[in-house]
């Protein structure tokens, strides 16, 4: 994250404020709950949070694999006092121990991951709900009580979501009985130029947001991929499990049904 | 005359009925009306309105980007015109555009209580309220009042909110060459028959969809013999503008075409990437000039250039800026009146690092929607006077 939104360069003389704004608007609290003001004081807070390879190897030398470290530049840091959310404070740390401590942060995720796993727009009481076991257990306590609550399995919450390009295409290996892909030879080529044309680069989202999701997913072009991809499918109909991919699944032909495109 | 006079005079002439003639009867505009086309190009990250439109006569412009200002003599002189400022070199092809009076240039355009935030400010300006209650799209709330599915398109694989209404959404086709069904016969016949049996929830969503992508395939099909008259730039965004050049030539029938081009964020190392897609831009524009003259539609048709925000004056410690809030607008066609439609930047009177908006987005919108022959109050839910460039 220090890379991608340029807080690697980030000096007191002149503070960039890309990874201070994403990580109150994306990441934590959300909008509406700081002001520019607060933007350009973490920002200040955040100077100097930058990254090395091991042993200082320089970039243009070093194995394209080799991983970056954290590291903290205090000839970059702006050593003053900020006022962050209405309190005093110097350290990048610090403005991440409000941003914890703020309620608004388990809401604002809490709400991100029902949308991603149950419907578009959940509840408010089971978005405080989720927060609370959020803030209690962290990621994996609040999956496991969403997994295993009553609720995730109810019939008003099953085909609500409509299938990324990624869940769309594993979901039709996985009915197929693929077990393995390569993206390395031509037909991989091919398969990612589906997935480009599907809206979903694996890693490579449009923007620092992340992918809108939704019917958008399924605007005319998007659209017209995910069929055309059913061309090779066509004649696989006695090695096709379709029960583990959509509901109302008779033959082959059941993949242009809506329920195909749904979760 | 300075510039409000001028666009007080243009108002009061529309609103006698007289003055410039063929422009402003009411039978000369209703010829007009359906040829009229809006294109509209979304330049998504925030384009810094400094180093496009240049001030190189101001010594602060340099003080203040010691690193990243557009060097002196490579600055593309406007001209008095300009209010001798200058456009970034990489716009050159646009140069013979703005000299023949078809580019005008909106400097500062933004909204009261300006938002910082790429998604937020999309936003506003996608629904045209500042406010953020409103949630369909601007094009949006026009197409609703349309017929024709088709009456607006977009270039591209998602259709923004900007045309998004309630009842209807602009078809989204990425490519007029690539967009066909390449099914065996059983699988196409299938999709037709689940495309018109009625379901409900978000199954019946999804079949609306099925049902626009079936129309669309039939209408877009028919373009496919359709060349271009001129030659563009080999890139996504050249290839975006043939393709609506052809939609134009073939007879879509699409009063407004809107295309998005990202990569405007120049937090970093701002100086090579705003040079490479600025070239996009005008490279692509200009071959657009030259497709629509070549079939003669240049005089119908008006292109729209705007970002959700400008940047920061000063630069970063990265070679770059951060986000600001009133930028650069461009607006080009034979049939408009070119010129600059604002002044100077004040360099000096910032709002938090930022210059402030002089000219609110939504009166260029209204132009917009004049050009088309919509009615802006409508569409806007306020009045908001048009500029004189039409």
């Amino acid at each position: 994250m220090l890379l991608y939104l340029n807080n690697a360069q980030s000096r007191k003389e002149h503070p960039n404020q890309n990874w201070a704004r994403e990580l109150l608007e994306l990441y934590t609290v959300g909008p509406g709950h700081y002001t520019e003001q607060d933007i350009l004081e973490a920002a200040r807070a955040f100077t100097g949070w930058t990254v090395r390879l091991p042993g200082n190897q320089r970039p243009r030398e070093a194995s394209a694999n080799l991983a970056f470290e954290y590291v903290f530049n205090r000839n970059w840091h702006d050593p003053g006092e900020k006022t962050f959310l209405g309190k005093r404070v110097k350290s990048g740390d610090e403005v991440l121990e409000i941003l914890i401590a703020h309620p608004k942060t388990y809401e604002f995720v809490a709400r991100k991951l029902l949308r991603f796993y149950l419907c578009p727009e959940p509840p408010a009481a089971l978005v405080q709900q989720g927060a609370r076991v959020f803030r209690g257990e962290g990621t994996r306590g609040f999956l496991r009580w969403l997994f295993t609550s009553e609720v995730f399995y109810s019939p008003e919450y099953r085909n609500a979501l409509v299938k990324s390009p990624l869940e769309y295409l594993v979901g039709l290996w996985y009915a197929a009985g693929v077990e393995k892909v390569s993206f390395e030879e031509r037909s991989g080529r091919a398969l990612y130029q589906s997935l480009a044309a599907m809206g979903q680069v694996p890693f490579d989202p449009p923007s620092v947001a992340g992918w809108d999701g939704g019917m958008a997913w399924l605007a005319e072009s998007p659209f017209l991929t995910r069929l055309n991809l059913l061309a090779g499918f066509a004649g696989r109909e006695g090695r096709l499990d379709l029960e583990v991919f959509m509901d109302n699944a008779g033959g082959v032909l059941s993949l242009v049904k809506p329920e195909a495109q749904l979760l | 005359m300075n510039r409000r006079e001028f666009i007080h005079k243009s108002l009061l002439t529309l609103a006698l009925g007289q003055g410039a003639p063929s422009l402003l009867s009411k039978t000369a505009l209703a010829a007009r009306s359906k040829d009229k086309i809006l294109v509209v190009i979304n330049l998504f990250g925030g384009n810094d309105q400094l180093n496009t439109l240049v001030p190189y006569r101001n010594e602060l412009y340099y003080r203040l980007r010691p690193n990243i200002a557009i060097p002196r003599q490579e600055v593309l002189d406007l001209g008095a015109d300009g209010a001798h400022l200058g456009l970034h070199p990489a716009l050159r092809p646009l140069m013979q555009v703005w000299n023949n009076g078809e580019l005008a240039l909106i400097p500062q355009v933004g909204y009261p209580n300006p938002n910082r935030s790429h998604f937020i400010s999309t936003s506003i300006w996608h629904t045209a309220d500042p406010s953020q209650r409103q949630e369909t799209g601007w094009l949006g709330r026009w197409g609703d009042l349309q017929d024709d599915p088709f009456c607006e398109t977009f270039l591209g694989r998602a259709t923004p909110q900007a045309q998004i209404g309630k009842r209807h959404t602009a078809p989204a086709i990425s490519s007029i060459d690539t967009f066909s069904i390449r099914l065996p016969r059983p699988f196409e016949e299938a999709f037709n028959q689940e495309a018109l049996r009625l379901r409900s929830g978000t199954a019946e969503e999804v079949r609306q969809a099925m049902r626009s992508l079936r129309s669309a395939l039939d209408k877009v099909g028919q373009l496919r013999q359709v060349k271009n008259q001129a030659q563009y730039p080999e890139n996504a965004f050249g290839r975006s503008m043939a393709d609506i050049a052809r939609m134009i030539a073939g007879g879509l029938g699409s009063s407004v075409y809107y295309t998005t081009l990202g990569g405007w964020d120049t937090h970093a190392g701002q100086p090579p990437r705003q040079a490479e897609l600025l070239g996009y831009v005008a490279q692509a524009m200009a071959a657009f000039r030259a497709d629509l003259r070549a079939i003669g539609r240049d005089r119908d048709v008006m292109v729209m250039v705007f970002s959700e925000f400008g940047r920061q004056v000063a630069e970063n410690a990265s070679f770059g800026t951060d986000h600001g809030e009133g930028g650069l607008m461009l607006v080009m066609g034979s049939g408009i009146r070119g010129g600059l439609y604002g002044s100077e930047p004040d360099l000096e009177n910032l709002e938090l690092n930022a210059l402030k908006y002089q000219t609110d987005f939504r009166n260029v919108y209204a132009t917009a929607l004049r050009w088309i022959a919509a009615d802006p109050r409508q569409v806007l839910g306020g009045d908001f006077q048009a500029l004189g460039l039409i």
